[in-house]
C-alpha cells in the first residue's frame, strides 16, 4: 500500500492512511483490532486509534466495546451505489442478461477490472440457488477465468504486458499457472469473438466472456456467463453457449449506440 | 475555510476526502475540481490534493474525455469484506426474490448506518425502471418501514441514541414522526411488522420486519414495498405483512 506517489507534497497522507485501514479487511476476516492495523499499514498505534476513531464517527467502522475490535461499517457500502446506479450499461443489459441466463440455465455477469482483479457489476442467474456466483465489488482472479482472459485478450499489448507484470509479482502461482492461456485466449477471440474456461476456477463449472465492443462510461466491460457442466461436455456447451453470448454483446452495444 | 473540529482526535483531512467520495451521485456521477470545491466549502488547493490522493487509492479516476473524475473500482470493491460477513444474504436471497415475484413489489434487507438504513440485498419482483432499489442504496429512518423497524425492536437507550442523532442531522423530524413511531411500537409488539404508507416515496407503501438473530453484531431489518397504485385495499397489513414475518422467521431458523 505504501507506494512511491505517497512522498509526494501533493499527497493527504492522512487520508490516504485511513482508506488503507479500511483496505485491510478481507472476506473471512470480519473484525480487526488497532494492533492489526497497525501491523498490516506501518502506522503507529497512535496515528491508527486516532484514524479508526474517526472512521466510527463518521460511519465506516464499528467498534464493539466488548473486544475493542472494529468492523466495517455500512457507510462502506454507500461509496459502491452511485458508481453502480449511474452505470448506463446496467440497466440496458440486464433484461438481456436474464433471458440468455434463463435459455442456458446458468449465470451472466456484466464486469470491469478493478486493479489485478475482475468485479462484477451485476449478475442475472436462472436460479437464486445458482449460488457459486460472486457477489458484486467480491475480486476475481483474471488468468483463471473467462472474464480476466477476456479482458487481457482485448486490451492493448501494453495495458496487457503490465497487467501480467503486476499479476506475476503479486500472485506467482496463478501467474505460473496460466500465462500460457492469454495466449490462447487472444487467438480464441480473434477467432470465435469469446474466450472461454474450461472448469479452471472452479471444478464442473464452465465459463464463457466476451469484451463489450468500446467503452461505455469510460470503462472496458466484459460480458460472461457460468454454466455447470453437463452432458456433452465442454466442447459441446462451447459451440451452444458462446456464440449466444456473442450476439448478446452485440445487442448491448447496439442498444448503447456502441456500433 | 470550515471551522476546526473540536475533537482533537477527529482527522479532520479523512472526513474531508471521504466528503469528496459523498459528492458524487447518481445524477451527478462525473465532476471537477472546481465543482467539487463548490459543493464541499473546500479550497481548490485542498481539493485537488483529496482527488490526487483518492485516485491512488482507486476510489476516484480521472475521466480524460469528460475532464471530470468519478468513482472507481476501488469504490466497488470497498465494501466486500462487509458482504462477505452477511451470510443471511445468501439464506435470505431466493426467499425474497419469491416474495418480490409473489407481491410484484421490492423485498430488501438493511442495516442502520449511523441515522439511515442501507440496502445489503434487494429482489425485485416488478420491472419498474423508475424504482430500483439497489444494493448501498441508502434510506432515511422515521419516514420509512425498514427504519421505523429499526427504532421500534431497539432497546430504549439506543433507540433515543439514534433519534437524537438523525434530530441534529434533520430538525424536526423527531416531531414530524413522533405519532408514527408510537404506532410503529404498537405495531412490532402486536403484528411483528411496521408499516409505512407513502411517507418516503408518495407511491410506495412498505412493511418492515427486524430479523432477531443480529448478524456481524448488528440488527437487520426486511421489507417489502409495493406501488399503492398495485395494492388492493388492506393487503399491505392483512397479507404481506404477515407473510414477511413468516419469511424473516424461516430466514432465522436458517441462520
Amino acid at each position: 500500500m505504501n507506494q512511491s506517489d505517497d512522498k509526494d507534497r501533493q499527497f493527504a497522507t492522512t487520508l490516504a492512511n485511513g482508506i488503507d485501514l479500511l483496505l485491510c479487511f478481507h472476506a473471512g476476516e470480519p473484525s480487526l483490532a488497532n494492533k492489526d492495523f497497525a501491523e498490516r499499514t506501518g502506522l503507529s498505534r497512535p496515528t491508527v486509534a486516532r484514524l479508526t476513531h474517526t472512521l466510527t464517527l463518521l460511519g465506516y467502522l464499528r467498534r464493539d466495546p466488548a473486544t475493542a475490535r472494529y468492523r466495517l461499517g455500512a457507510a462502506v457500502l454507500g461509496l459502491s451505489h452511485p458508481l453502480l446506479a449511474s452505470m448506463r450499461i446496467r440497466p440496458v443489459a440486464r433484461p438481456m442478461m436474464e433471458t440468455l441466463a434463463r435459455d442456458i440455465e446458468g449465470a451472466v455477469s456484466l464486469g470491469l477490472r478493478h486493479r489485478i482483479h475482475m468485479v462484477y457489476v451485476e449478475t442475472a442467474r436462472d436460479s437464486e440457488d445458482f449460488v457459486v456466483t460472486p457477489d458484486i465489488g467480491a475480486p476475481i482472479p483474471m488468468l483463471a477465468t473467462a472474464m480476466g482472459r477476456a479482458w487481457l485478450a482485448r486490451a492493448t499489448a501494453e495495458d496487457r504486458r503490465s497487467l501480467l507484470n503486476q499479476i506475476r509479482v503479486a500472485a506467482p502461482a496463478e501467474f505460473e499457472r496460466y500465462a500460457a492461456a492469454v495466449t490462447q485466449a487472444r487467438e480464441e477471440l480473434a477467432s470465435d469473438g469469446f474466450c472461454s474456461a474450461r472448469a479452471d476456477w472452479q471444478p464442473n463449472r464452465h465459463g464463457f466472456a466476451v469484451p463489450l465492443q468500446g467503452w461505455v462510461d469510460g470503462t472496458q466491460f466484459v460480458l460472461n456467463c457460468a454454466v455447470a457442466s453437463r452432458r456433452g461436455g465442454f466442447a459441446q456447451m462451447r459451440r451452444e453457449i458462446g456464440p449466444r453470448l456473442v450476439t448478446l454483446a452485440h445487442s448491448i452495444e447496439f442498444a448503447l449506440g456502441l456500433r | 475555510m470550515p471551522a476546526r473540529h473540536p475533537d482533537p482526535d477527529f482527522a479532520t483531512t479523512l472526513q474531508h476526502g471521504l466528503q469528496v467520495l459523498h459528492c458524487f451521485t447518481v445524477g451527478e456521477p462525473a465532476l471537477g475540481n472546481k465543482e467539487l470545491a463548490q459543493r464541499t466549502g473546500l479550497s481548490k488547493a485542498t481539493i485537488s490534493r483529496l482527488t490526487y490522493t483518492l485516485a491512488a487509492r482507486g476510489l476516484v479516476v480521472f475521466d480524460a474525455h469528460l475532464r471530470r473524475y468519478r468513482l472507481g473500482s476501488t469504490a466497488l470493491t470497498i465494501g466486500y469484506p462487509l458482504m462477505a460477513s452477511l451470510r443471511i444474504r445468501q439464506v435470505a436471497r431466493s426467499r425474497m426474490k419469491q416474495l418480490a415475484d409473489e407481491v410484484g413489489g421490492s423485498v430488501s434487507l438493511g442495516m442502520r448506518d449511523r441515522t439511515r438504513m442501507v440496502y445489503v440485498e434487494t429482489s425485485r419482483g416488478h420491472d419498474l425502471s423508475a424504482w430500483r432499489p439497489d444494493i448501498g442504496a441508502a434510506i432515511p429512518m422515521l419516514p420509512t418501514a425498514m427504519g421505523r423497524s429499526w427504532l421500534a425492536q431497539a432497546p430504549q437507550a439506543l433507540r433515543e441514541e439514534v433519534l437524537a442523532q438523525i434530530e441534529a442531522a434533520e430538525p424536526g423530524q423527531r416531531r414530524l414522526y413522533a405519532a408514527e413511531l408510537v404506532q410503529a411500537q404498537a405495531d412490532l409488539k402486536r403484528k411483528g411488522f411496521c408499516i409505512s404508507r407513502g411517507a418516503w416515496r408518495s407511491d410506495v407503501q412498505a412493511v418492515g420486519v427486524p430479523i432477531l438473530i443480529p448478524q456481524d453484531g448488528e440488527t437487520l431489518v426486511l421489507n417489502c414495498g409495493v406501488l399503492t397504485a398495485r395494492l388492493a385495499p388492506r393487503q399491505l397489513e392483512q397479507r404481506i405483512g404477515p407473510r414477511l414475518v413468516e419469511l424473516a422467521r424461516s430466514v432465522e431458523a436458517d441462520l
